[in-house]
């Protein structure tokens, strides 16, 4: 058992991601939104009519949805206070000595370089608004698999784009689909053609620098038959005293046979509202897996869904929040079954802490005519303290014959035995707690690749001092 | 059900036929279409949504809907809506329910 | 009699009730006229289809008439029926009389004991809850006051029926049990009517005080027939160390919206929540569960059984409410759903809200149809498959029914499932 470095937690998320540097820019959108404003971005962007007559009707749609109220109260979001779009540099790089130095040296700290070098097939890393770097292997590159941000995929491959565009996540969706479609920017775009298998990762970085900013990336993956493609992103911001907005939109397509996993370690600092819509459509044999860890925020709402197609689709959940003091984390995931033998399975894991609020929230149906289906949902809360809350509301809904469905959750403290065990063998109470949480969110961690597995349990361990110090 | 001049071209009107609820279409290349006004997602009324081609949009949720066979063109909706023929006689619509 | 103010009044008058009850009809009235209809966006009501129901369409009294039905069970302590609106006639036990044990219909107890009644009527079942829950407390009708005094136990079951014999009216008995400081008795309610063309607007509300140290068996056994809409709210108020056993039946209605509630105020207070549910033909049925645990060293146990035959449509929403303070409590909470045909459709929601982390939790939900592996062990063993498929349903019953507090509801409700298997 390694003896943890006494550090405080919030003096510790400031030395590794809290830090600013100071804010340049190219392009700088005013403070709040208009339809102006989303003009101009489609303007700035040099967008074909039909994109940005969306953007306006999205908008549109926008301001005539209400704001949701069966969740986080959310009316604390100004929507008139945030930088919409900020472009940090005209040009993006293909090899770090392209990107300007100061935000390359932010990467650097991040240690994003230093990841690609090691276990990365291609990396794309999002400043502000835009994508800044873009590498993909050329192996890749040569089997046909694109990566690319998704601004020069509208640009590069506008017919595969507008097939899928919004097709899976339409702006009427909910408040925020509508908002980001009106004023995405950035994200990931990835085509990975018949039968090719991406064997190491992708990975997406997104970083908020400046304050009071909005980032509104939206990405779209097409895993063609048979194919395969683990996608990884991380997302961290620095620590300002007003709050920021992310609101992504994330759009899968996993075509027959072919295999999805997309890994997401979400540490955004704590004044960042996170309010993304995640989902996925599954094909015959097809299979999804979302592997979701919220760390960071101050609220998230996120439940990333697939949709079961065709028989023989699969879809996976797997999801860990961490709410510390002033965070609510309400994350969750939902299945669709349309089709007959389809199966899904979503495992939460959730801790709250400090006062922290956890809250699952999942929804499981099954349409008529989808029999012989099977979905199975876990949900367990750890709660570390009386001051910490945990919810969870999972909607079953079933409309065929010979379905099996179950939900099972729990929710307990970490018990007096097991830390009297530890204790009883010299361990402090810190360290027991810690090596208790991260037992608890093991069924988590083995599924992602190991460096992150190492790096997520030491954000635990970090999260876990702030609650003696 | 109608008269052709409460639809102008281009726009959606909720009818109700032997107690179903219909939302008639009006295209704006001037073809009528009928289909079940009641989304298959979650029950919003299609006739309050938008005119696309020949697809119509919930205003909901944004599930879209193909006029013509009913057959489902946009998430969150993955269940087909009923159609119906339609026809126009001297200004009048009738819908076969 | 419409659904009027001038309803109001008169129902008030006819029973002769003191001043304070006729404000309280009327302060509902006004509830009544002042809020909608629940609509679909309020999440409670989203699965919720009341289409066909028009309250105005309903007179709000129905004079007793028809053939009264004999009694579900023998050798009750106590009896009152009720038939169509009128207050019940009332048996009770002379011994139970001296001991001070009071029976009686509602608005007869609010005249001779407002001590007992006016704090405690609608402070649980409130009102102002939604549309329906207005109207049933501005026009309910006959009902039952059980006042079981300190120390009190009574052995055999006190037994309530209300019987409606026309369509096209209101039904809006309500059930008030208030047991005094270490009492013990159990209460069967059982509604009941034919099946009518015309529709029929229903209640069967129950607001049950358990004292300190007492125990309270309730029992509500509803078979309306399948002309009505049924809107109930039941709900325990439990203080230190008292029990609750509430055991909730719905066999009957074209559609029944049913709260069943425990509200767990003193230390050590307890209670079981259990329900079973056949809902065939196009019966919809929704209920919504709370287990709210106000403060520490409480326990509660839900379960919820039932099965769904041809186009039936079943909600269940529960929660599990632990409040700040409220350490060391134990709630538990489950919904099991067996659909026998291709139509039917359940939903099923188990819900957590807990903000202490002393506490023991689990709450599960399945739905699902006849295992096919028990099917397969049986018929492999020459049992037919409609016999197969029957020793199982009464098998998945049998769990929660061997959970009746008292024998004779047992049987009761072994026989009226038994009935509906065919």
């Amino acid at each position: 058992m390694a003896v943890a470095p006494k550090i405080n937690v919030g003096d510790d998320y400031k030395e590794k991601y809290g830090f600013f540097d100071p804010e340049k820019f190219v392009f700088k959108a005013k403070r709040g939104l208009s339809k102006e404003i989303v003009e101009e971005i489609s303007w700035m962007k040099q967008e074909p009519e039909w994109m940005t007559k969306l953007r306006v009707r999205s908008y549109e749609i926008f301001k005539r949805k209400k704001m949701p109220t069966w969740c986080a109260d959310l009316s604390v979001i100004d929507f008139d206070n945030i930088f919409y779009f900020l472009k940090s540099t005209e040009k993006q790089g293909t090899t770090w000595d392209e990107v300007p130095e100061d935000i390359k040296r932010t990467f650097d700290k991040l240690g994003i370089p230093e990841a690609e070098r090691k276990f990365l097939a291609g990396v794309s890393a999002q400043y502000e608004s835009e994508v800044v770097y873009h590498s993909l292997h050329q192996k890749l590159t040569d089997q046909g698999v694109v990566f690319t941000d998704t601004d020069t995929a509208l640009r590069e491959h506008p017919d595969l784009f507008k097939e899928y565009f919004g097709t899976i996540i339409p702006p009427a969706d909910n408040k925020f689909a509508a908002l980001n479609t009106a004023v995405w920017s950035g994200g990931s775009f990835i085509y990975v053609p018949k039968g090719v298998h991406v064997d190491i990762p992708l990975q997406a970085y997104f970083r908020i620098n400046a304050e009071n900013m909005g980032q509104f990336e939206r990405t779209l993956i097409i895993c063609d038959e048979g194919s395969f493609v683990h996608y990884i992103e991380g997302c961290t911001a620095p620590i300002y005293t007003t709050d920021s907005l992310h609101s992504a939109v994330v759009e899968i397509i996993v075509k027959r046979n072919a295999r999805c996993r997309y890994t997401t370690i979400q540490n955004w600092s704590t004044n960042v509202y996170n309010l993304v819509t995640k989902r996925a459509v599954v094909y015959a044999d097809a299979t999804m897996e979302w592997v979701d860890g919220n760390l960071g925020s101050q609220i998230t709402m996120k439940y990333p869904s697939v949709y079961l197609m065709e028989p023989g689709a699969k879809g996976d959940v797997l999801s860990v929040a961490f709410a510390g003091k002033g965070q609510h984390q309400d994350a969750g995931g939902k299945m669709i079954h349309v089709a007959p033998n389809t199966t899904s399975t979503i495992t939460s894991k959730s801790i709250s802490k400090g006062g922290g609020r956890t809250s699952y929230r999942g929804h499981v149906k099954v349409y008529p005519g989808a029999n012989h289906c099977k979905s199975f949902v876990k949900c367990d809360a750890l709660l570390l303290d009386d001051e910490s809350r945990s919810d969870t509301y999972p909607y079953n809904d079933v409309d065929a014959e010979n379905v099996t469905l179950g939900h099972e959750a729990t929710v307990s403290k970490v018990s007096d035995e097991q830390l009297f065990y530890l204790m009883s063998r010299g361990i402090t109470l810190n360290e027991a707690e810690t090596m208790i949480v991260n037992g608890f969110i093991e069924p988590f961690t083995k599924e992602l690749p190991l460096e992150y597995a190492v790096e997520l349990n030491r954000l635990i361990q970090l999260e876990m001092e702030g609650s003696v110090g | 059900m109608a008269r052709t001049d409460e639809l102008p071209v281009d726009s959606l009107k909720h009818v109700v036929c032997d107690g179903v609820e219909v939302c008639l279409a009006h295209t704006e290349n001037d073809e009528w279409f009928a289909i079940n006004d009641i989304c298959t997602h979650e029950e919003f009324n299609l006739s309050d949504g938008e005119l696309w081609g020949y697809d119509v949009e919930c205003p909901q949720h944004g599930s879209r809907f193909d006029l013509r066979d009913g057959h489902v063109t946009g998430l969150p909706a993955v269940v087909a809506a009923q159609t119906f023929p339609v026809a126009v006689e001297d200004g009048d619509v009738y819908v076969e329910v | 009699m419409a659904f009027t103010k001038e309803s109001v009044e008169e129902i008030a008058s006819l029973h002769g009730e003191p001043d304070w009850l006729r404000t309280r009809r009327r302060e509902a009235w006004e509830v009544y006229e002042r809020i909608g209809l629940p609509d679909r966006s309020e999440e409670e009501w989203r699965r919720v289809d009341f289409k066909g129901l028009d309250l105005e369409t309903f007179a709000a009294f129905e004079p007793a008439n028809g053939a009264a039905p004999g009694l579900p069970i023998e050798g009750a302590a106590g009896v009152l029926q009720q038939r169509g609106s009128q207050p019940g006639q009332v048996e009770l036990e002379e011994e139970l009389r001296r001991k001070g044990v009071i029976f009686m219909p509602l608005s007869q107890a609010a005249k001779e004991h407002p001590e007992l009644v006016r704090d405690r009527l609608f402070s649980e079942v409130k009102a102002d809850r939604d549309k329906f829950a207005a109207a049933h407390a501005a026009l309910f009708s006959g009902g039952t006051l059980l006042y079981v005094p300190d120390n009190v136990e009574i052995e055999r079951p006190i037994l309530g029926q209300y019987w409606s014999s026309g369509g096209g009216a209101a039904i809006l008995p309500h059930t008030l049990i208030v047991a005094g400081c270490n009492a013990r008795f159990n209460y069967l309610d059982e509604f009941l009517s034919p099946s009518l063309d015309e529709p029929a607007f229903t209640s069967g509300s129950a607001e049950i005080f358990v004292g300190e140290g007492a125990a309270v068996g309730y029992v509500s056994l509803q078979k309306w027939g399948r002309h009505a809409y049924q809107f109930a709210n039941q709900r325990a108020h439990i203080a230190k160390d008292g029990s609750a056993r509430i055991f909730n039946v719905t066999l009957g209605g074209r559609f029944a919206k049913v709260r069943c509630e425990a509200n767990l105020q003193g230390h050590g207070a307890s209670a079981e929540l259990k329900g079973v549910y056949f809902a065939s033909g196009d019966q919809f049925f929704d209920f919504h569960t709370l287990q709210d645990h106000q403060t520490g060293d409480t326990t509660s146990d839900l379960l919820f059984k039932g099965a769904l035959e041809d186009t039936a449509r079943v909600v269940y929403a529960g929660l599990i409410r632990i409040e700040k303070g409220a350490a060391h409590s134990d709630a538990y909470q489950a919904n099991r759903n067996l659909v026998l045909s291709d139509h039917a459709k359940a939903t099923s929601i188990p819900m957590l809200e807990i903000d202490n982390n002393d506490v023991r939790c689990t709450h599960g939900a399945t739905v699902g149809p006849v295992d096919p592996m028990s099917l397969w062990y049986l018929e492999s063993r020459g049992i037919p498959t409609a016999t197969a498929t029957r020793m199982i349903v009464q098998g998945f019953f049998g769990e929660v029914v061997d959970r009746i507090p008292f024998e004779q509801a047992r049987h009761l409700v072994e026989e009226e499932l038994e009935a509906r298997l065919g």
